[in-house]
Protein backbone atom coordinates (compact mmCIF):
# COMPACT_ATOMS: atom_id res chain seq x y z
CA UNK A 1 0.00 0.00 0.00
CA UNK A 2 3.17 2.52 0.94
CA UNK A 3 4.05 1.95 -2.86
CA UNK A 4 0.92 3.10 -4.16
CA UNK A 5 0.18 5.89 -1.80
CA UNK A 6 4.02 6.84 -2.99
CA UNK A 7 3.03 6.54 -7.08
CA UNK A 8 -0.02 8.79 -6.37
CA UNK A 9 2.10 11.25 -4.33
CA UNK A 10 4.94 11.03 -7.35
CA UNK A 11 2.02 12.13 -9.80
CA UNK A 12 0.69 15.25 -7.42
CA UNK A 13 4.41 16.38 -6.75
CA UNK A 14 4.13 17.54 -10.24
CA UNK A 15 7.74 17.30 -10.98
CA UNK A 16 8.70 18.27 -14.29
CA UNK A 17 10.70 15.65 -15.22
CA UNK A 18 8.24 12.84 -14.40
CA UNK A 19 5.85 14.74 -16.71
CA UNK A 20 8.58 14.60 -19.23
CA UNK A 21 9.14 10.90 -18.97
CA UNK A 22 5.55 10.40 -18.76
CA UNK A 23 5.30 12.27 -22.20
CA UNK A 24 7.77 10.95 -24.03
CA UNK A 25 6.34 7.35 -23.14
CA UNK A 26 3.10 8.19 -24.36
CA UNK A 27 4.22 9.97 -27.75
CA UNK A 28 6.74 6.97 -28.36
CA UNK A 29 3.96 4.62 -27.71
CA UNK A 30 1.10 6.30 -29.95
CA UNK A 31 3.28 7.18 -32.64
CA UNK A 32 4.63 3.51 -32.83
CA UNK A 33 1.56 1.86 -32.53
CA UNK A 34 -0.21 4.23 -35.03
CA UNK A 35 2.75 3.33 -37.91
CA UNK A 36 2.53 -0.98 -36.78
CA UNK A 37 -1.10 -0.38 -37.37
CA UNK A 38 -1.21 1.25 -40.92
CA UNK A 39 0.95 -1.45 -41.99
CA UNK A 40 -0.05 -3.97 -39.99
CA UNK A 41 -3.86 -4.20 -40.02
CA UNK A 42 -4.21 -3.84 -43.42
CA UNK A 43 -1.41 -5.94 -44.36
CA UNK A 44 -2.84 -8.76 -41.64
CA UNK A 45 -6.37 -8.62 -43.11
CA UNK A 46 -4.78 -9.21 -46.52
CA UNK A 47 -3.02 -12.28 -45.38
CA UNK A 48 -5.52 -13.77 -43.26
CA UNK A 49 -8.22 -13.06 -45.92
CA UNK A 50 -7.95 -16.18 -48.32
CA UNK A 51 -5.91 -19.23 -48.86
CA UNK A 52 -3.28 -18.07 -51.53
CA UNK A 53 0.32 -19.42 -52.97
CA UNK A 54 2.87 -18.99 -49.67
CA UNK A 55 0.21 -17.97 -46.79
CA UNK A 56 1.73 -20.55 -44.81
CA UNK A 57 4.95 -19.41 -45.03
CA UNK A 58 4.14 -15.74 -44.74
CA UNK A 59 1.94 -16.49 -41.43
CA UNK A 60 5.02 -18.58 -39.70
CA UNK A 61 7.41 -15.66 -40.55
CA UNK A 62 4.83 -13.17 -39.27
CA UNK A 63 4.52 -15.47 -36.09
CA UNK A 64 8.20 -16.31 -35.76
CA UNK A 65 8.42 -12.09 -35.75
CA UNK A 66 5.80 -11.83 -33.04
CA UNK A 67 8.36 -13.02 -30.96
CA UNK A 68 11.71 -11.05 -31.66
CA UNK A 69 13.41 -10.37 -28.95
CA UNK A 70 13.80 -6.97 -28.65
CA UNK A 71 17.04 -6.15 -27.68
CA UNK A 72 17.90 -8.19 -31.12
CA UNK A 73 15.26 -5.58 -32.65
CA UNK A 74 17.02 -2.37 -30.97
CA UNK A 75 20.54 -4.16 -31.95
CA UNK A 76 19.57 -4.17 -35.46
CA UNK A 77 18.31 -0.64 -35.89
CA UNK A 78 21.13 0.26 -33.98
CA UNK A 79 23.69 -1.15 -35.78
CA UNK A 80 21.76 0.35 -38.76
CA UNK A 81 21.73 4.08 -37.71
CA UNK A 82 24.67 4.86 -35.75
CA UNK A 83 26.78 7.15 -37.53
CA UNK A 84 28.99 4.30 -38.64
CA UNK A 85 26.27 2.36 -40.09
CA UNK A 86 24.43 2.24 -43.54
CA UNK A 87 21.59 5.10 -42.67
CA UNK A 88 23.87 6.66 -40.33
CA UNK A 89 23.54 9.90 -42.28
CA UNK A 90 19.87 10.32 -41.33
CA UNK A 91 21.42 11.15 -37.70
CA UNK A 92 18.12 9.87 -35.83
CA UNK A 93 20.50 7.81 -33.16
CA UNK A 94 19.42 8.82 -29.53
CA UNK A 95 16.26 10.17 -30.29
CA UNK A 96 12.65 9.51 -29.87
CA UNK A 97 12.34 8.91 -33.56
CA UNK A 98 14.58 6.20 -33.81
CA UNK A 99 13.19 4.84 -30.83
CA UNK A 100 9.81 4.82 -33.32
CA UNK A 101 11.54 3.02 -35.50
CA UNK A 102 12.80 0.26 -33.31
CA UNK A 103 9.01 -0.31 -31.70
CA UNK A 104 7.58 -0.42 -35.07
CA UNK A 105 9.93 -2.96 -36.16
CA UNK A 106 8.62 -5.02 -32.68
CA UNK A 107 4.83 -4.01 -33.18
CA UNK A 108 4.18 -4.16 -36.89
CA UNK A 109 4.42 -8.34 -36.56
CA UNK A 110 2.13 -8.58 -33.40
CA UNK A 111 -0.46 -6.00 -35.04
CA UNK A 112 0.10 -8.11 -38.23
CA UNK A 113 -0.52 -11.55 -36.65
CA UNK A 114 -3.40 -10.80 -34.59
CA UNK A 115 -5.40 -8.65 -37.68
CA UNK A 116 -4.48 -12.47 -39.88
CA UNK A 117 -6.27 -14.14 -37.24
CA UNK A 118 -9.05 -12.11 -36.80
CA UNK A 119 -9.82 -11.72 -40.54
CA UNK A 120 -9.55 -15.35 -40.69
CA UNK A 121 -12.54 -16.23 -39.00
CA UNK A 122 -14.73 -12.72 -40.55
CA UNK A 123 -13.11 -13.79 -43.62
CA UNK A 124 -14.72 -17.13 -43.92
CA UNK A 125 -18.23 -16.38 -43.86
CA UNK A 126 -17.52 -13.20 -45.67
CA UNK A 127 -15.50 -14.38 -48.76
CA UNK A 128 -17.97 -16.68 -50.06
CA UNK A 129 -20.36 -13.92 -50.42
CA UNK A 130 -17.98 -11.59 -51.95
CA UNK A 131 -16.56 -14.10 -54.22
CA UNK A 132 -19.99 -15.29 -55.24
CA UNK A 133 -21.02 -11.43 -56.33
CA UNK A 134 -17.65 -10.81 -57.68
CA UNK A 135 -16.23 -8.33 -55.58
CA UNK A 136 -12.81 -7.48 -56.78
CA UNK A 137 -9.67 -8.40 -54.11
CA UNK A 138 -8.66 -4.75 -52.97
CA UNK A 139 -12.25 -4.14 -52.45
CA UNK A 140 -12.88 -7.16 -50.63
CA UNK A 141 -9.44 -6.42 -48.31
CA UNK A 142 -11.23 -2.54 -47.11
CA UNK A 143 -14.78 -4.56 -46.95
CA UNK A 144 -13.27 -7.20 -44.33
CA UNK A 145 -11.41 -4.24 -42.53
CA UNK A 146 -14.61 -2.64 -41.88
CA UNK A 147 -15.87 -5.95 -40.21
CA UNK A 148 -13.03 -5.98 -38.66
CA UNK A 149 -12.80 -2.47 -37.16
CA UNK A 150 -14.20 -3.64 -33.48
CA UNK A 151 -11.18 -6.25 -33.46
CA UNK A 152 -8.62 -3.60 -34.59
CA UNK A 153 -8.84 -1.47 -31.20
CA UNK A 154 -8.06 -5.05 -29.07
CA UNK A 155 -5.57 -5.38 -31.59
CA UNK A 156 -4.25 -2.48 -30.97
CA UNK A 157 -4.15 -1.92 -27.61
CA UNK A 158 -1.68 -5.18 -27.28
CA UNK A 159 0.56 -3.14 -29.63
CA UNK A 160 0.05 0.03 -27.08
CA UNK A 161 1.13 -2.96 -24.54
CA UNK A 162 3.76 -3.92 -26.13
CA UNK A 163 4.97 -0.34 -26.71
CA UNK A 164 4.94 1.12 -23.58
CA UNK A 165 6.42 -1.46 -21.17
CA UNK A 166 9.91 -2.72 -23.49
CA UNK A 167 13.13 -1.69 -22.13
CA UNK A 168 15.46 -3.44 -24.30
CA UNK A 169 15.52 -1.68 -27.26
CA UNK A 170 14.57 1.59 -26.26
CA UNK A 171 17.61 1.53 -23.93
CA UNK A 172 19.71 0.82 -26.74
CA UNK A 173 18.99 3.28 -29.47
CA UNK A 174 17.22 5.28 -27.72
CA UNK A 175 19.93 5.92 -25.00
CA UNK A 176 18.09 6.82 -21.81
CA UNK A 177 18.99 10.36 -22.36
CA UNK A 178 17.91 12.73 -19.21
CA UNK A 179 15.16 14.81 -20.85
CA UNK A 180 15.47 13.85 -23.79
CA UNK A 181 14.43 9.75 -24.68
CA UNK A 182 13.98 8.70 -21.13
CA UNK A 183 10.64 6.67 -20.90
CA UNK A 184 9.10 5.65 -17.78
CA UNK A 185 10.72 1.77 -18.02
CA UNK A 186 14.28 3.30 -18.84
CA UNK A 187 13.78 5.28 -15.91
CA UNK A 188 12.84 2.47 -13.52
CA UNK A 189 15.66 0.30 -14.41
CA UNK A 190 18.24 3.59 -13.75
CA UNK A 191 16.48 3.99 -10.77
CA UNK A 192 16.93 0.54 -10.11
CA UNK A 193 20.21 0.94 -10.59
CA UNK A 194 21.06 3.18 -8.09
CA UNK A 195 19.59 1.65 -5.55
CA UNK A 196 16.40 3.62 -5.64
CA UNK A 197 13.76 0.71 -5.17
CA UNK A 198 11.07 2.84 -3.67
CA UNK A 199 11.15 4.96 -6.66
CA UNK A 200 11.40 2.40 -8.95
CA UNK A 201 8.57 0.39 -7.90
CA UNK A 202 6.38 3.95 -7.70
CA UNK A 203 7.11 4.35 -11.28
CA UNK A 204 6.34 0.39 -12.05
CA UNK A 205 2.86 1.61 -10.63
CA UNK A 206 2.62 4.95 -12.48
CA UNK A 207 3.33 2.91 -15.24
CA UNK A 208 0.23 0.21 -15.05
CA UNK A 209 -1.80 2.67 -13.94
CA UNK A 210 -1.12 5.02 -17.58
CA UNK A 211 -1.96 1.37 -19.25
CA UNK A 212 -4.76 1.30 -17.21
CA UNK A 213 -6.20 5.21 -18.02
CA UNK A 214 -5.15 4.10 -21.97
CA UNK A 215 -7.22 1.01 -21.79
CA UNK A 216 -10.60 2.30 -19.98
CA UNK A 217 -10.56 5.53 -22.56
CA UNK A 218 -10.61 2.40 -25.22
CA UNK A 219 -12.78 -0.02 -23.88
CA UNK A 220 -16.42 1.41 -25.30
CA UNK A 221 -14.90 1.51 -28.64
CA UNK A 222 -14.17 -2.46 -28.11
CA UNK A 223 -17.41 -4.90 -29.01
CA UNK A 224 -17.59 -8.77 -29.58
CA UNK B 1 10.23 -23.48 -53.85
CA UNK B 2 8.23 -23.15 -50.26
CA UNK B 3 10.18 -26.80 -49.58
CA UNK B 4 13.67 -25.48 -49.91
CA UNK B 5 12.70 -22.31 -48.01
CA UNK B 6 11.15 -24.37 -45.15
CA UNK B 7 14.20 -26.44 -45.16
CA UNK B 8 16.67 -23.07 -45.02
CA UNK B 9 14.24 -21.74 -42.04
CA UNK B 10 14.08 -24.94 -40.71
CA UNK B 11 18.16 -25.59 -40.41
CA UNK B 12 18.54 -21.99 -39.36
CA UNK B 13 16.68 -22.09 -36.24
CA UNK B 14 18.24 -25.37 -35.24
CA UNK B 15 21.54 -24.02 -35.64
CA UNK B 16 20.70 -21.15 -34.04
CA UNK B 17 19.04 -23.44 -31.06
CA UNK B 18 21.98 -25.42 -30.95
CA UNK B 19 24.72 -22.47 -30.55
CA UNK B 20 22.17 -20.98 -28.32
CA UNK B 21 22.13 -24.18 -26.21
CA UNK B 22 26.08 -24.53 -26.17
CA UNK B 23 26.28 -20.89 -25.13
CA UNK B 24 23.74 -21.65 -22.46
CA UNK B 25 25.30 -24.51 -21.23
CA UNK B 26 28.46 -23.72 -20.68
CA UNK B 27 27.94 -21.27 -17.83
CA UNK B 28 25.52 -23.43 -16.68
CA UNK B 29 28.32 -26.38 -15.85
CA UNK B 30 30.50 -23.78 -14.42
CA UNK B 31 27.94 -23.17 -11.54
CA UNK B 32 27.24 -26.24 -11.03
CA UNK B 33 30.92 -27.43 -10.87
CA UNK B 34 31.48 -24.56 -8.46
CA UNK B 35 29.20 -25.22 -6.07
CA UNK B 36 30.26 -29.19 -6.05
CA UNK B 37 34.11 -27.74 -5.14
CA UNK B 38 32.60 -25.13 -3.03
CA UNK B 39 33.28 -23.52 0.40
CA UNK B 40 34.07 -26.14 3.49
CA UNK B 41 33.92 -22.83 5.28
CA UNK B 42 30.88 -21.68 3.49
CA UNK B 43 29.78 -18.58 1.09
CA UNK B 44 30.95 -14.82 1.22
CA UNK B 45 28.61 -12.55 -0.67
CA UNK B 46 30.93 -9.72 -1.96
CA UNK B 47 29.05 -6.48 -3.67
CA UNK B 48 30.87 -4.04 -5.63
CA UNK B 49 30.74 -2.22 -8.66
CA UNK B 50 30.97 -2.64 -12.34
CA UNK B 51 34.13 -0.64 -12.73
CA UNK B 52 36.30 -3.23 -10.66
CA UNK B 53 34.46 -6.63 -11.71
CA UNK B 54 34.79 -5.75 -15.35
CA UNK B 55 38.27 -4.92 -15.07
CA UNK B 56 38.84 -8.30 -14.08
CA UNK B 57 40.68 -7.71 -11.10
CA UNK B 58 38.65 -9.86 -8.90
CA UNK B 59 38.92 -12.98 -11.10
CA UNK B 60 42.33 -12.43 -10.72
CA UNK B 61 42.92 -12.09 -7.25
CA UNK B 62 39.87 -13.89 -5.44
CA UNK B 63 40.69 -17.56 -6.32
CA UNK B 64 43.79 -17.38 -4.35
CA UNK B 65 41.80 -16.37 -1.67
CA UNK B 66 39.63 -19.04 -2.10
CA UNK B 67 42.48 -21.35 -2.10
CA UNK B 68 43.88 -20.24 0.83
CA UNK B 69 40.97 -20.01 2.78
CA UNK B 70 38.43 -22.32 1.68
CA UNK B 71 36.02 -19.71 1.48
CA UNK B 72 33.77 -19.07 -1.69
CA UNK B 73 33.27 -15.94 -2.51
CA UNK B 74 30.09 -14.89 -4.83
CA UNK B 75 30.91 -11.06 -6.69
CA UNK B 76 27.29 -9.16 -7.31
CA UNK B 77 28.30 -6.02 -9.45
CA UNK B 78 26.22 -3.32 -9.92
CA UNK B 79 26.45 0.24 -9.49
CA UNK B 80 27.78 1.61 -6.40
CA UNK B 81 23.82 3.04 -5.82
CA UNK B 82 22.55 -0.54 -6.55
CA UNK B 83 25.86 -2.22 -4.42
CA UNK B 84 24.70 -0.63 -1.34
CA UNK B 85 21.29 -1.23 -2.54
CA UNK B 86 21.90 -4.86 -2.03
CA UNK B 87 23.88 -4.75 1.29
CA UNK B 88 20.87 -2.72 2.94
CA UNK B 89 18.68 -5.51 2.10
CA UNK B 90 20.98 -8.01 3.34
CA UNK B 91 22.21 -9.41 0.23
CA UNK B 92 25.49 -8.59 1.00
CA UNK B 93 28.52 -9.15 4.07
CA UNK B 94 30.55 -7.09 2.23
CA UNK B 95 30.82 -4.14 0.14
CA UNK B 96 34.13 -2.93 -2.24
CA UNK B 97 32.75 0.63 -3.64
CA UNK B 98 34.45 3.83 -4.83
CA UNK B 99 31.95 6.67 -3.63
CA UNK B 100 32.91 8.03 -0.36
CA UNK B 101 29.89 10.29 0.76
CA UNK B 102 27.35 7.11 0.04
CA UNK B 103 29.41 4.73 2.13
CA UNK B 104 29.61 7.15 4.93
CA UNK B 105 25.93 7.67 4.50
CA UNK B 106 25.81 3.88 4.73
CA UNK B 107 28.06 4.02 8.12
CA UNK B 108 25.60 6.82 9.44
CA UNK B 109 22.57 4.65 9.10
CA UNK B 110 23.67 1.98 11.04
CA UNK B 111 24.79 -0.70 8.32
CA UNK B 112 28.54 -1.08 8.61
CA UNK B 113 30.03 -3.79 11.06
CA UNK B 114 33.61 -2.49 10.15
CA UNK B 115 35.21 1.16 9.17
CA UNK B 116 36.26 2.14 5.89
CA UNK B 117 38.88 0.54 4.66
CA UNK B 118 40.26 2.83 2.12
CA UNK B 119 42.82 -0.23 0.38
CA UNK B 120 43.37 0.42 -3.08
CA UNK B 121 43.21 3.40 -5.26
CA UNK B 122 44.01 4.30 -9.28
CA UNK B 123 42.70 7.31 -11.79
CA UNK B 124 39.96 8.31 -13.40
CA UNK B 125 40.58 9.83 -16.77
CA UNK B 126 39.22 12.29 -19.33
CA UNK B 127 38.10 10.78 -22.75
CA UNK B 128 37.21 12.97 -25.63
CA UNK B 129 36.93 13.20 -29.60
CA UNK B 130 41.13 13.97 -30.80
CA UNK B 131 40.53 17.18 -31.84
CA UNK B 132 39.82 17.86 -28.38
CA UNK B 133 37.44 20.93 -29.32
CA UNK B 134 36.86 22.39 -26.07
CA UNK B 135 40.89 22.30 -25.59
CA UNK B 136 41.35 20.72 -22.73
CA UNK B 137 44.70 19.13 -23.30
CA UNK B 138 46.63 21.76 -21.68
CA UNK B 139 44.24 22.15 -18.81
CA UNK B 140 45.80 22.04 -15.30
CA UNK B 141 43.22 20.06 -13.61
CA UNK B 142 40.24 18.36 -14.39
CA UNK B 143 38.10 20.95 -12.72
CA UNK B 144 39.70 23.35 -15.11
CA UNK B 145 39.17 21.12 -18.35
CA UNK B 146 35.53 20.65 -17.28
CA UNK B 147 35.16 24.60 -17.45
CA UNK B 148 36.64 24.22 -20.86
CA UNK B 149 34.14 21.95 -21.81
CA UNK B 150 31.11 24.13 -20.88
CA UNK B 151 32.20 26.92 -22.28
CA UNK B 152 32.71 25.69 -25.73
CA UNK B 153 29.51 23.85 -25.00
CA UNK B 154 30.97 20.65 -26.44
CA UNK B 155 29.12 17.48 -25.96
CA UNK B 156 29.65 15.67 -22.93
CA UNK B 157 28.39 12.42 -21.32
CA UNK B 158 27.36 11.33 -17.93
CA UNK B 159 26.90 7.87 -16.05
CA UNK B 160 23.90 9.99 -14.55
CA UNK B 161 23.53 6.91 -12.53
CA UNK B 162 24.37 7.80 -8.91
CA UNK B 163 27.31 5.77 -9.25
CA UNK B 164 30.52 6.54 -7.69
CA UNK B 165 31.89 7.89 -11.43
CA UNK B 166 28.82 9.56 -11.31
CA UNK B 167 29.25 11.08 -8.06
CA UNK B 168 32.72 11.81 -8.83
CA UNK B 169 31.97 13.17 -11.69
CA UNK B 170 29.44 15.90 -9.85
CA UNK B 171 32.10 16.79 -7.72
CA UNK B 172 34.10 18.04 -10.25
CA UNK B 173 31.22 19.85 -11.53
CA UNK B 174 30.90 21.43 -8.37
CA UNK B 175 34.71 22.34 -8.10
CA UNK B 176 34.28 23.87 -11.69
CA UNK B 177 31.53 26.00 -10.58
CA UNK B 178 29.04 24.45 -12.70
CA UNK B 179 25.82 23.18 -12.52
CA UNK B 180 24.98 21.38 -15.97
CA UNK B 181 21.09 20.93 -16.22
CA UNK B 182 18.38 20.46 -18.20
CA UNK B 183 18.57 23.69 -20.63
CA UNK B 184 22.48 22.65 -21.33
CA UNK B 185 22.10 20.43 -24.40
CA UNK B 186 25.54 20.07 -25.05
CA UNK B 187 24.95 18.05 -21.40
CA UNK B 188 24.22 14.40 -22.19
CA UNK B 189 23.05 12.36 -18.73
CA UNK B 190 22.59 8.80 -19.92
CA UNK B 191 21.70 6.65 -16.89
CA UNK B 192 23.88 3.66 -17.19
CA UNK B 193 26.96 1.65 -16.88
CA UNK B 194 30.31 2.75 -17.90
CA UNK B 195 30.73 0.46 -20.79
CA UNK B 196 27.56 1.45 -22.22
CA UNK B 197 28.34 4.81 -21.30
CA UNK B 198 31.74 4.98 -23.14
CA UNK B 199 29.77 3.81 -26.01
CA UNK B 200 27.56 6.53 -26.26
CA UNK B 201 30.33 8.72 -25.68
CA UNK B 202 31.87 7.21 -28.52
CA UNK B 203 28.83 7.42 -31.08
CA UNK B 204 28.50 10.95 -30.02
CA UNK B 205 32.33 12.00 -30.46
CA UNK B 206 31.95 13.34 -26.70
CA UNK B 207 34.15 13.96 -23.76
CA UNK B 208 33.25 11.44 -20.81
CA UNK B 209 34.50 10.54 -17.34
CA UNK B 210 35.77 7.04 -17.03
CA UNK B 211 37.59 4.71 -14.48
CA UNK B 212 40.73 3.55 -16.77
CA UNK B 213 40.49 0.03 -16.24
CA UNK B 214 36.94 -0.16 -18.20
CA UNK B 215 38.53 2.30 -21.10
CA UNK B 216 41.71 -0.01 -21.87
CA UNK B 217 39.13 -2.73 -21.65
CA UNK B 218 37.16 -1.33 -24.55
CA UNK B 219 39.97 0.82 -26.57
CA UNK B 220 39.65 -1.42 -29.84
CA UNK B 221 36.25 -0.16 -30.12
CA UNK B 222 35.92 3.31 -29.06
CA UNK B 223 37.89 4.96 -32.10
CA UNK B 224 36.30 8.40 -32.26
CA UNK B 225 37.92 9.33 -28.70
CA UNK B 226 40.78 8.62 -26.73
CA UNK B 227 42.40 9.50 -23.73
CA UNK B 228 42.83 13.36 -22.97
CA UNK B 229 44.03 13.78 -19.44
CA UNK B 230 44.62 10.98 -16.99
CA UNK B 231 46.41 10.91 -13.61
CA UNK B 232 45.32 14.70 -12.49
CA UNK B 233 45.46 14.94 -8.95
CA UNK B 234 41.71 15.70 -9.02
CA UNK B 235 40.74 12.51 -10.00
CA UNK B 236 42.24 10.21 -7.49
CA UNK B 237 39.69 7.65 -7.34
CA UNK B 238 39.73 5.49 -3.69
CA UNK B 239 38.03 2.06 -3.35
CA UNK B 240 37.43 1.12 0.05
CA UNK B 241 35.91 -2.04 2.21
CA UNK B 242 32.86 -2.13 4.15
CA UNK B 243 31.95 -5.10 6.17
CA UNK B 244 27.80 -5.41 6.44
CA UNK B 245 26.85 -5.58 9.79
CA UNK B 246 24.77 -8.61 10.91
CA UNK B 247 22.62 -6.97 13.54
CA UNK B 248 21.78 -4.03 12.06
CA UNK B 249 18.89 -2.18 12.96
CA UNK B 250 17.05 -2.77 9.60
CA UNK B 251 17.40 -6.40 9.61
CA UNK B 252 16.03 -6.94 12.95
CA UNK B 253 13.24 -9.75 12.76
CA UNK B 254 13.75 -10.44 9.26
CA UNK B 255 16.10 -13.85 8.45
CA UNK B 256 18.92 -12.09 7.03
CA UNK B 257 21.92 -13.87 7.92
CA UNK B 258 25.68 -12.06 7.24
CA UNK B 259 28.63 -13.78 7.18
CA UNK B 260 30.71 -11.22 9.43
CA UNK B 261 33.62 -13.88 9.98
CA UNK B 262 34.07 -14.35 5.99
CA UNK B 263 33.91 -10.86 5.58
CA UNK B 264 36.44 -9.91 7.91
CA UNK B 265 38.81 -12.58 6.78
CA UNK B 266 38.37 -11.62 3.04
CA UNK B 267 38.88 -7.77 4.92
CA UNK B 268 42.28 -8.90 6.45
CA UNK B 269 43.57 -10.88 3.62
CA UNK B 270 43.13 -7.79 1.32
CA UNK B 271 45.24 -5.85 3.80
CA UNK B 272 48.04 -8.70 3.65
CA UNK B 273 51.25 -8.49 1.59
CA UNK B 274 50.53 -11.33 -0.79
CA UNK B 275 47.25 -9.44 -1.93
CA UNK B 276 48.93 -6.13 -2.34
CA UNK B 277 51.34 -7.94 -4.52
CA UNK B 278 48.65 -9.06 -6.71
CA UNK B 279 47.10 -5.94 -6.75
CA UNK B 280 49.91 -4.17 -7.87
CA UNK B 281 50.68 -6.84 -10.47
CA UNK B 282 47.21 -6.65 -11.93
CA UNK B 283 46.86 -4.95 -14.75
CA UNK B 284 50.66 -5.33 -16.29
CA UNK B 285 49.57 -8.77 -18.46
CA UNK B 286 45.96 -8.04 -20.22
CA UNK B 287 46.74 -4.06 -20.51
CA UNK B 288 50.61 -3.39 -20.34
CA UNK B 289 50.30 -1.30 -17.12
CA UNK B 290 49.14 -1.04 -14.04
CA UNK B 291 45.31 -0.42 -13.01
CA UNK B 292 45.16 -0.29 -9.28
CA UNK B 293 47.68 0.93 -6.47
CA UNK B 294 47.54 -0.10 -3.21
CA UNK B 295 47.09 2.51 -0.12
CA UNK B 296 50.03 2.30 2.48
CA UNK B 297 48.84 1.23 5.74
Amino acid sequence: MDYIKQAIELILSGNRELWQVIKTTLVMSVFSTGISSLIGLPLGVAIGRSGFKGKGVILRITNTLMGLPPVAAGLLVFMLFRSVGPLGSFHIMFTVRIMVVAQVLLITPVITGLAASAAGVIAESLGETAKGIGIKPVKQVLLLMRECAPQFIGIMLVGFGRSIAEVGAVSLVGGNIRFKTRVMTTAILLETNKGNFDTAIALGILLMLISFVVNTVAYPYRRK
Amino acid sequence: MTKKFTALLLCLVLALSLAACSDNKAPAQETAEDSTVQAEKGIIRLATTTSVNDSGLLDSILPVFESETGYEVQVASAGTGIAIGYAKGGEADLLLVHSKDQEEAFIAEGFASTERLSFMYNYFILCGPSDDPAGIAGAANAAEAFKAIAAAKAPFVSRGDNSGTHNKENKLWEAAGLTPGEADEWYVSVGSGMGDTLNKANELSAYVLTDKATYLSMKDSLLNIGILMAESDDMKNTYSLIGVKGDAEAFVGTDVVINTEGANALIDWMQSDEAAQLISDYGKSPYGEQLFYNIEK
